[in-house]
């Protein structure tokens, strides 16, 4: 399922002290099927970006689609009039009116969107999900979820049956509190919790933040699980490393514009001073590697792995 | 979440603002005490609530408080005003029988409408000076204050410090709670929970879901706070100095002899019904003799 921003624009608290604009005019087109990673410093825009996909935020002018329905900042059809009457109006600028109609180009081949049919599609998981955990046992709290969506008790925890397989906890947790486990364990049910709903659209906010290095790794072989069954991710991160092994299509983010639409290969090998990024280890030594004279294709070595297999293929070569 | 302007710290430098948070409290106790002072007489009193509005109405544009958040907070007291007045009309008790108007026969008695009339206007009163408080000073301060006012207590026993400080952090944690509310509620809201339609059932379950975290949430923070302070060494019998001292200006001084004389000058006249009042009242029936 493909999400779209049409000229999306957002502002915290309009009209008030507190009114900070957070995103500027953001088109974009995150692709079925894609390991979109979103990077950028803090206060870029990231985490607000993705909160307007499953309408946690709702925009304040221009739109976001999931699949067919659009998320509009009032009502769809009020919407559409209301865009009506501005591209009328004499006062408004007429770079602001190419905006408008193109919105309202766009808008009219979506449909309205319904809040409870558009979260079973778009599944959040939120920076520190584990402090979503309210439930007496782990498995109550991974059927929460399906049964906000009036899936009978029964589907719901067979659901949540297969999610918590899925993240990797057997039986035996079923019946502990989410209280009693772990970190990286609560962590798992938490993001369970939103498997459970089988989203077409996973949306991560750092998901690894605060993990140990071994428990992050899961956690990432999970998603990429996830979406080689076919759903769409979308990867709020800081960690370049990940984006080099995982990510299909970046996408770089500063002041609430979206400065960069690329892949991580293309990304890392031309890096500008602007994005103040670290290049990945990994992917700095290949390059040093290559500058020596080692003929290694660089856009298909993701992680240490590939590049042992790589170099063991090229010394049987020689 | 938006409606939280109820003791919310106004950043203006007005007079009430330079006042020292001691001579503030100690006003608003005062004027607290005034505002249930009841004369008796139906004139003196509108004419005694009369004067107090005044002051009050002065007291909020020197703070520089919007009256629009004033009315904001006094919204909710409908309610109980309509209700508080059937109260009344039904359980009328007091000696003074005089029929203000009859609905189908039944008496409307003019004392039961005047005493929910006192409870209004009292109530009015208390919630604009508490306003008048918090919005100018700075919870911190006001922490200082009620553990200055209260260290006599120190003489029994009486953890004063241990209060202030509790208050102070209770202070200090009320955005940091609202903002995890907010967070909690968006994860459980894309899980699917409904917070504002939906059955009542729904809701209910959607509330457990963010009370049950929130309590969690609070608790471990508390743990470390608790933790935190014991690592720097935090010891709540230790003697302590402060880095904003309190001092009272003449400023403070001027005002806290304003408040007293205030404060004794209302005593005074109540207990010995001074014919100041006799006067007001003479007033009120000439002026209802007119119509």
């Amino acid at each position: 399922m493909a999400v779209k921003f049409h000229h999306l624009d957002f502002v915290y608290s309009p009209r008030s002290p507190f009114q900070y604009d957070a995103l500027h005019d953001i088109n974009l087109e995150i692709k079925e099927h894609s390991f979109t990673a979103i990077i950028g410093h803090t206060g870029s825009g990231k985490s607000t970006l993705v909160q307007q996909i499953n309408a946690l935020l709702v925009p304040t002018s221009g739109f976001v689609s999931v699949g067919k329905e659009a998320v509009t900042p009032i009502k769809y059809k009020k919407y559409l009039k209301q865009l009506h009457k501005q591209i009328k109006n004499k006062k408004v600028s007429m770079g602001q009116k190419e905006k408008l109609r193109s919105i309202e180009k766009d808008l009219v081949s979506f449909e309205p969107f319904k809040k409870k049919s558009l979260r079973s599609k778009v599944g959040v998981v939120f920076q520190f999900p584990e402090y979503q955990l309210f439930a007496d046992t782990v498995l109550k709290d991974v059927a929460f979820g399906p049964r906000n969506f009036n899936v009978s008790e029964k589907d719901a925890l067979e659901a949540a049956k297969k999610a918590l397989e899925l993240v990797g906890l057997d039986e035996s947790y079923y019946e502990r509190s989410p209280f009693d486990l772990s970190g990286g364990e609560k962590r798992r049910v938490a993001i369970a919790g939103i498997l459970a709903l089988n989203p077409q659209v996973l949306v991560l906010d750092e998901p690894t933040a605060g993990l140990d290095p071994l428990n992050a790794k899961q956690m990432m072989s999970l998603f990429k699980t996830i979406h080689d069954r076919g759903t769409t991710i979308i990867l709020v991160t800081h960690d370049m490393d990940i984006v080099l092994q995982y990510a299909s299509d970046v996408i770089v983010m500063k002041d609430g514009r979206i400065i960069e639409e690329t892949t991580p290969h293309a990304l890392f090998s031309n890096i500008k001073d602007e994005y103040s990024l670290e290049v990945p280890a990994l992917y700095a030594f290949i390059r040093r590697l290559i500058d020596k004279g080692a003929p290694l294709d660089i856009a298909n070595i993701r992680n240490v792995d590939d590049l042992a297999k790589a170099l063991v293929a090229l010394r049987s070569k020689q | 979440m938006k409606n939280i302007s109820l003791g919310r710290y106004l950043p203006y430098n007005t007079i009430m603002h330079r006042l020292d948070p001691r001579v503030k409290l100690f006003g608003l106790i005062s004027f607290m005490v005034l505002v249930f002072f009841s004369f008796g007489d139906v004139g003196a009193n509108f004419a005694y609530y009369g004067l107090l509005l005044v002051v009050v109405f002065i007291a909020l544009k020197l703070t520089k408080v919007k009256f629009i958040s004033l009315f904001r907070q006094l919204k909710p007291l409908w309610f109980m005003v309509v209700f508080l007045l059937i109260i009344n009309i039904f359980s009328f008790r007091n000696n003074d029988y005089t029929v203000l108007f009859s609905v189908f026969s039944y008496p409307i008695y003019a004392s039961a409408v005047y005493q929910t009339f006192y409870i209004l206007i009292r109530l009015v009163l208390m919630i604009s000076l508490t306003m008048v408080l918090t919005s100018s000073t700075k919870p911190l301060d006001l922490t200082f204050a009620l553990e200055w006012s209260m260290s006599p207590l120190k003489l029994i026993n009486f953890p004063v410090h241990e209060v202030a400080m509790t208050m102070s952090l209770a202070l200090r944690f009320i955005p940091t709670l609202l903002d995890e509310t907010g967070r909690i509620m968006k994860a459980q809201e894309s899980r699917g929970v409904d917070f504002t339609g939906g059955k009542i059932s729904e809701k209910v379950r959607g509330i457990v879901s963010l009370i049950v975290p929130l309590f969690n949430s609070a608790f471990m923070r508390s743990d470390e706070l608790a933790n935190a302070m014991e690592a720097r060494g935090y010891n709540p019998q230790g003697k302590r100095t402060k880095y904003r001292m309190l001092k009272f200006s003449l400023r403070d001084v001027i005002a806290f002899v304003l408040f007293s004389l205030i404060l004794i000058g209302a005593i005074l006249l109540l207990v010995f019904k001074v014919p100041v009042l006799g006067a007001f009242h003479d007033l009120v029936e000439l002026i209802r003799g007119l119509f």
